[in-house]
C-alpha cells in the first residue's frame, strides 16, 4: 500500500527571517522542518504517519548552505548536502573526516540531497556524520526570532531522537575549529552490513594529538553505541597526556564499556558493537605506536 | 525426413550458416524495459480500477472469534470479502492443498489473510483497512523445529510433519559400524527472502462469465487452476495474461496463486476490475522464503578418505501451511548426499509446521540447504581425517556408471572429476591455498595493518537435477504449438514467462534450432492462456532444457510438415519462409508436441528410489575471500564457478544466470538475515534485510563445460539454480582457511565470526 501523502501540509518559506517568523507564529503545531527528506521520506513510507505538517526549506538554499571560513573556525551552512561535504577541499583540508563520513552516507542519490543540519536535527545515534562533530568539538548556531545561540553538539542530542532545538528554532550552522596539524592523528570508520549502502552497526571517529611523545586532546566519539551519539571519555582521560603504549592501548579499550551502552537490535548485538568499538580503539591508538604496536588479534 | 534424433548433424546439411543455438543473440526483453515502456501489473490502465487490501491475522497461533468493523467508518462505499463469501472451495491447490485463500477459524501465522477489502482509491482503502479488528482466543505458537516436532502444540491437523521421506541405499546403519572413522556434525541454515525487484501483484476483472486475471507470475496455469477452484468456474473461465515479471526466483511460483485468487474474490464481489499489490514490507513480511533447515550428518570413512556410510537427518522448516514443502523436501532429500559415489546411505527428511509464514519455493529449491550441510562437512571431515579435501572429493566423486542416493545411474553423465579438476586449475586454487597460508602466517606475526587481515580459499563440489521432481515431469505433459504465419514467420506459443532470464529469446532461439530458420523470423508469442498452451511452469531449471527440447523437436517436426507439403527438402532459408507463407494461406499450419518421458525413465515414488530426475548438471564453486579481523567482516576477493550444463544455449545469458546466481548465494552465506521475533520479521524493509550491491559483488570467472546430454535433442540440461547451490559452503571452507574456525551455519555474520575468532585467540 503506498503511504498516502495528501493529508500532509506543507509550508515554504522564502527566506531564513520569514521561515523563524512562521515557526515562531505556529509554535506548538507540530512543524517540522524538512531539508533533503531522505530519511522523513523513508519514516512516511514506512509508519503511514499522515496529518504531518512540514516546513519546506528547499528555498532557503543560498543563505545556508555555505561552506567558508570564518575567522579562526570554518562554518558549514546546515543545508550543505552530504555531496558538498565530500567535494570541499576547504573541509578536506580542515578535516578529512567529514568527506569521509559523508562519502559513506546512503547511497550518491542520497547525499546528493541529505544536507548536514538534517543529520544532525534527525537525532538519530546511527547518523553518519555525528562522531565526527563530537571528536572535533562542533558548535551548532540555533536561530529564532529570539535571536542567536550556540550549542556544543556534545549538548545536542539529549536521547534517543531528542536534541534541545526548541519547535521555534531552526539549525542554520556547524561551526568548528580546523585540525590540520601534522601532528594530529585522525580515524574515521563505518561498520555496516555491507560495503555500501548500509545503516551503521556501529560508528567511530577520533582524533588525538601527539606531541613529544604524549597524547593530548583525545576524542573517541561513537554512534550507535547507545540512545545518542556518545564519548568515550574515561578511555578519553585514561590517555591524555601518556604517551601511547601496549597497556594503555589495552587499558583504554577496556574502559570504553563505562561509556558506552549499546543495545541487541534487529541490526547487530550489543556484544559485538563492544568488540568492535575495543578493536577500533586499539588500531586507533595503537596506530601511533609504529614499531610497537601490539601482536596481531 | 530432413528431422533427425540428432540437429547437429542435420544442421550441418543445410546451406543456411547461421546457428542460433549457442549464438549471444539480441536480448528481445531488454528495449522495453530499458525504455521504460514494458508493462507490469501496476502499470496497467487505473481507469475504473478498484484498490485491493489484506485484513491479516496480528497474532501467530489463534482462534478467530469474529471481525469488527468500526461503524463510525461509511462501508457502503467499499467491498468486503471474507471466507463466507468464496463462492468455491476455500482452498489454495497445491500439493496437499492445506491453505484456505483466507482462514475462517484457526489463524496459523501472523500476518495470515482473514478478509480482503476494495475501495476505489487508496486512502479510503487505507481507512477501511484500519477500520478492521479481529477478535481472536490466542494459542499457543511454535517457532523451534525441535518444539514441532516434539509435537506438544500442533499446527496443523496432524503431528506437525507435513512430509517424511525416507532415502535408503544399501545399509548405512550397519556400515557405520564398520568405518574406521565416525564423524558427526550439525549445520544450520536461515531463511532467505527473493527480494524480485518488483513486489507481488495481480488484477483481476470479471467478464460475463469467468475472470481475466493480470499479474506477476511464473505459472500462469497454476493461476488457471487455483482461481476456478475459488470461483467455482470451469478452467476455461478463467484466462491468464501474464503481464512483465519484474523477477521471480521461485517467489512467483505458488505464491501468487494465493493473491490471484484474492484479487479474483473481491473483483467477483465487487462486480469491476481489483488490483491488489503489496508494498515491500507486506512483500517482506507475509510472502513465502527459503525454508530455514536443519541437517545432521553421520558420516563414515575409511581411513584413507573413502565414503562408507552417510546418515543424513534433514528438517525443514515450511511455516503454518504445507505450499510446496513436500516437493521442496524432496529435492533437499535427493541433493543431500551431493554427486558422490557411497554404497550406504539413509537420508531421513522431514518438513515441519511452525507458525512461521508458510515458506515455498525459491532458486535451489531446499538443494542448497543440504548442499551446505554435506560440502561444509566434508571439508569439516577432511580435516579430522587430515587429509587434503580435494583429495577426499577426488576419492569419492560419482564416475560414469556410478549411482547417486536415490539409485539413479548416472550413465555417462557425470562430469563431476572433470569439473572438480577444472575448477581447481581455472582459481589456481592449489597454489593460492599456499599462498593464503604464508599470507596468514606471515600476518600473525606482522606489525603493519596486515596484521588484521586473514585469507582463505574453499570450494564446494555439487550438482542439480534437471526439471521437476521424478515423475512430476510426466505428469505435467508440458505442450509447446509453433504456428505458421501469413509473413511466412513462426510463432512459437508457450506459457514461459520472462522472469529476467531471457525466456522470450531462448525460446525464440530454440525454435530456431529446430526449424533451421533464422532465429529473426521467430515470433515468441506473450503467454495468455486463452492460446498459450501448458508448457508447465517457469521452474526447476526446466526451461531451456525440458520445454527447449520440445522446442527443437516441434521446429524439426514443423519443417519435416512443410517440406512433405511442399514436396522435398528445402535447403533455402527465404525459399522454407515462401514455403510456409504459400501453407498458410490455404490452410493454418501447426505442430503441437507434448512431452514424454523418455522410455527409460523410471521412478518409484513409493521407495523414492530411481530416475529422480531427467539429468544432472554438475558444477565446482571456488571462494576466495579476506576476513577483517578487527570487525570481523567478510570481502569476498574472487569467486570461480566450473559447471557442465550439456550445451550452452545463450553464453551472455548463461554467464548472466551463474553470476546472478552466485551473489544471491553469497547474500544467503554471508549478510541475508532474515530477524525473526514472535513469527513476524523484524526487518521487514530494504533498509534492514541487506542483499548484496554491485559494491559487494567480486570478480568472477566462469567456466562452461559442454557434454551434451542425450536425453534433450539439444543436449542442454538446466542452470538457472545451480549457481546458487555452492557459494555457501565454499565460503565456509575458505573461512576455515582464514581463521581455522568450522562456521556450521549461514548467514556467516560478522556477528557469528569476530567472537569465535577472538575466543579463539585467547
Amino acid at each position: 500500500m503506498p503511504a498516502i501523502v495528501s493529508d500532509h501540509r506543507v509550508h515554504t518559506p522564502s527566506d531564513v527571517d520569514d521561515a523563524l517568523r512562521f515557526l515562531a507564529d505556529h509554535r506548538d503545531e507540530g512543524w517540522r522542518p524538512l531539508a533533503g527528506g531522505t530519511d522523513v521520506m523513508v519514516g512516511i513510507y514506512r509508519d503511514h504517519t499522515g496529518g504531518q505538517r512540514w516546513l519546506n526549506l528547499s528555498r532557503l538554499q543560498a543563505p545556508l548552505a555555505g561552506i567558508r571560513r570564518e575567522d579562526d573556525l570554518i562554518r558549514i551552512g546546515a543545508l550543505a548536502t552530504m555531496a558538498d561535504l565530500r567535494k570541499s577541499s576547504l573541509l578536506a583540508a580542515a578535516c578529512p573526516l567529514i568527506g569521509q563520513a559523508a562519502a559513506v552516507v546512503g547511497a550518491t542519490q542520497v547525499q546528493n540531497r541529505a544536507t548536514v543540519g538534517g543529520n544532525i536535527v534527525n537525532g538519530s545515534p546511527a547518523g553518519d556524520t555525528l562522531p565526527v562533530w563530537l571528536a572535533l568539538d562542533a558548535e551548532l548556531e540555533l536561530a529564532s526570532t529570539r535571536g542567536r545561540r550556540q550549542v556544543p553538539y556534545e549538548q545536542f542530542m539529549t536521547g534517543y531522537r531528542r536534541t534541545v532545538l526548541e519547535s521555534d528554532e531552526l539549525l542554520t550552522a556547524i561551526l568548528f575549529r580546523p585540525r590540520s596539524d601534522e601532528r594530529l592523528r585522525m580515524y574515521f570508520r563505518k561498520v555496516a552490513p555491507r560495503a555500501a549502502q548500509g545503516i551503521s552497526k556501529l560508528v567511530f571517529a577520533a582524533i588525538a594529538g601527539l606531541e613529544d611523545g604524549y597524547l593530548h586532546e583525545v576524542r573517541l566519539a561513537f554512534g550507535s553505541m547507545g540512545p545518542t551519539t556518545i564519548r568515550a571519555r574515561a578511555a578519553e582521560q585514561l590517555a591524555e597526556g601518556k604517551p601511547p603504549s601496549l597497556s594503555l592501548v589495552e587499558k583504554a579499550a577496556e574502559t570504553l564499556a563505562r561509556d558506552l551502552t549499546p543495545i541487541d537490535d534487529h541490526r547487530s548485538t550489543a556484544d559485538y558493537r563492544h568488540r568492535v568499538a575495543r578493536n577500533l580503539v586499539r588500531e586507533f591508538l595503537a596506530g601511533n605506536l609504529g614499531d610497537h604496536i601490539p601482536a596481531a588479534r | 525426413m530432413p528431422a533427425t534424433q540428432n540437429p547437429v548433424t542435420s544442421f550441418a546439411q543445410t546451406a543456411f550458416s547461421e546457428r542460433a543455438l549457442g549464438q549471444n543473440v539480441p536480448r528481445r526483453e531488454g528495449a522495453a524495459k530499458l525504455c521504460g515502456k514494458a508493462c507490469y501489473v501496476d502499470d496497467l490502465p487505473r481507469q475504473d480500477v478498484w484498490f485491493g487490501g489484506t485484513v491479516r491475522a496480528d497474532v501467530p497461533h489463534a482462534r478467530l472469534l469474529g471481525i469488527r468493523y468500526d461503524p463510525r467508518f461509511d462501508w457502503s462505499c467499499v467491498v468486503v470479502v471474507t471466507a463466507a463469501d468464496i463462492p468455491g472451495e476455500n482452498v489454495v491447490p497445491v500439493v496437499m492443498s492445506d491453505q484456505p485463500a483466507l482462514t475462517d477459524s484457526i489463524i496459523r501465522y501472523h500476518g495470515e489473510p482473514v478478509a480482503l477489502i476494495a475501495a476505489p482509491d487508496v486512502e479510503t482503502l487505507q481507512q477501511a483497512l484500519d477500520s478492521v479488528t479481529l477478535e481472536t482466543a490466542p494459542l499457543e505458537p511454535v517457532f523451534e523445529i525441535d518444539d514441532a516436532l516434539a509435537a506438544k502444540v500442533l499446527v496443523d491437523d496432524s503431528d506437525n510433519v507435513f512430509r517424511h521421506i525416507d532415502l535408503r541405499k544399501g545399509d548405512a546403519v550397519a556400515a557405520l559400524q564398520s568405518a574406521d572413522v565416525v564423524i558427526e556434525g550439525e549445520y544450520h541454515t536461515g531463511a532467505q527472502e527473493h527480494v524480485y525487484l518488483e513486489p507481488q501483484g495481480m488484477q483481476a476483472e470479471p467478464t460475463e462469465d469467468g475472470v481475466i486475471i493480470r499479474g506477476s507470475m511464473q505459472c500462469p496455469y497454476y493461476i488457471v487452476e487455483g482461481v476456478a477452484l475459488l470461483l467455482g468456474l470451469p478452467p476455461e473461465k478463467v484466462r491468464v495474461i501474464p503481464c512483465v515479471t519484474g523477477g521471480g526466483f521461485g517467489g512467483k511460483e505458488d505464491f501468487p496463486t494465493l493473491i490471484a485468487g484474492h484479487a479474483a474474490l473481491l473483483a467477483h464481489k465487487a462486480k469491476r476490475p481489483v488490483r491488489l499489490i503489496y508494498d515491500r514490507v507486506e512483500d517482506l513480511r507475509y510472502t513465502s522464503k527459503r525454508h530455514p533447515a536443519r541437517v545432521r550428518h553421520k558420516t563414515g570413512w575409511t581411513r584413507d578418505g573413502r565414503l562408507v556410510a552417510m546418515q543424513i537427518e534433514l528438517v525443514l522448516d515450511g511455516g503454518a501451511y504445507s505450499t510446496l514443502s513436500p516437493l521442496v523436501l524432496q529435492r533437499s532429500a535427493i541433493h543431500a548426499a551431493g554427486p558422490y559415489q557411497c554404497d550406504h546411505i539413509h537420508i531421513a527428511a522431514r518438513a515441519v509446521a511452525t507458525n512461521h509464514p508458510p515458506r515455498g519455493a525459491f532458486r535451489g529449491f531446499g538443494a542448497p540447504q543440504s548442499l551446505f550441510a554435506l560440502e561444509t562437512h566434508l571439508d569439516y571431515c577432511a580435516a579430522k581425517l587430515g587429509l587434503d579435501p580435494i583429495d577426499v572429493r577426488r576419492r569419492n566423486v560419482i564416475r560414469p556408471g556410478g549411482t547417486l542416493a536415490c539409485g539413479q545411474n548416472v550413465g555417462d553423465d557425470a562430469a563431476v572429476g572433470e569439473v572438480l579438476e577444472r575448477a581447481l586449475t581455472e582459481s589456481d586454487f592449489v597454489a593460492r591455498r599456499q599462498a593464503y597460508a604464508t599470507f596468514n602466517q606471515r600476518a600473525s606475526s606482522s606489525t603493519s595493518v596486515e596484521r588484521f587481515r586473514r585469507r582463505g580459499i574453499g570450494l564446494s563440489l555439487f550438482m542439480h537435477g534437471t526439471g521437476l521432481n521424478g515423475n512430476a515431469e510426466g505428469f505435467f505433459k508440458s505442450e509447446v504449438l509453433l504456428r505458421g504465419n501469413s509473413d511466412g514467420k513462426v510463432s512459437v506459443l508457450t506459457d514461459l514467462m520472462e522472469i529476467g532470464q531471457g525466456t522470450q529469446t531462448i525460446v525464440a532461439q530454440l525454435a530456431a534450432e529446430g526449424l533451421r530458420l533464422p532465429v529473426e523470423w521467430v515470433v515468441a508469442e506473450e503467454p495468455d492462456t486463452a492460446v498459450s498452451p501448458n508448457s508447465g511452469p517457469t521452474v526447476a531449471s526446466r526451461t531451456a532444457a525440458v520445454v527447449g527440447g520440445l522446442l527443437i523437436t516441434a521446429g524439426q517436426r514443423f519443417r519435416a510438415k512443410v517440406e512433405h507439403r511442399s514436396g522435398g527438402p528445402i535447403l533455402d532459408a527465404y525459399a522454407f519462409r515462401s514455403a510456409v507463407a504459400e501453407l498458410v494461406s490455404q490452410e493454418p499450419l501447426q505442430v503441437r508436441v507434448a512431452y514424454r518421458p523418455p522410455p527409460d525413465f523410471h521412478w518409484d515414488e513409493e521407495t523414492q528410489q530411481g530416475d529422480a530426475y531427467l539429468a544432472y548438471t554438475w558444477s565446482c564453486c571456488v571462494v576466495a575471500l579476506e576476513v577483517d579481523t578487527l570487525t570481523g567482516e567478510v570481502k569476498v576477493l574472487d569467486v570461480t564457478a566450473v559447471q557442465d550444463v550439456g550445451r550452452v544455449v545463450h553464453p551472455l545469458f548463461a554467464t548472466g544466470q551463474v553470476e546472478g546466481g552466485v551473489t544471491q548465494a553469497l547474500g544467503w552465506a554471508l549478510m541475508e538475515n532474515c530477524v525473526w521475533s514472535e513469527g513476524v520479521m523484524k526487518n521487514a524493509n530494504m533498509t534492514d534485510y541487506t542483499i548484496p550491491t554491485a559494491m559487494d559483488v567480486p570478480p568472477m570467472r566462469v567456466v562452461f563445460l559442454e557434454h551434451p546430454h542425450p536425453r534433450f535433442p539439444h543436449g542442454a540440461k538446466g542452470l538457472g539454480e545451480l549457481p546458487a547451490e555452492g557459494p555457501a559452503p565454499a565460503v565456509a571452507n575458505a573461512l576455515r582457511q582464514a581463521l581455522g574456525i568450522h562456521f556450521d551455519r549461514v548467514p556467516i555474520t560478522p556477528e557469528i565470526i569476530l567472537p569465535a575468532w577472538e575466543d579463539r585467540q585467547s
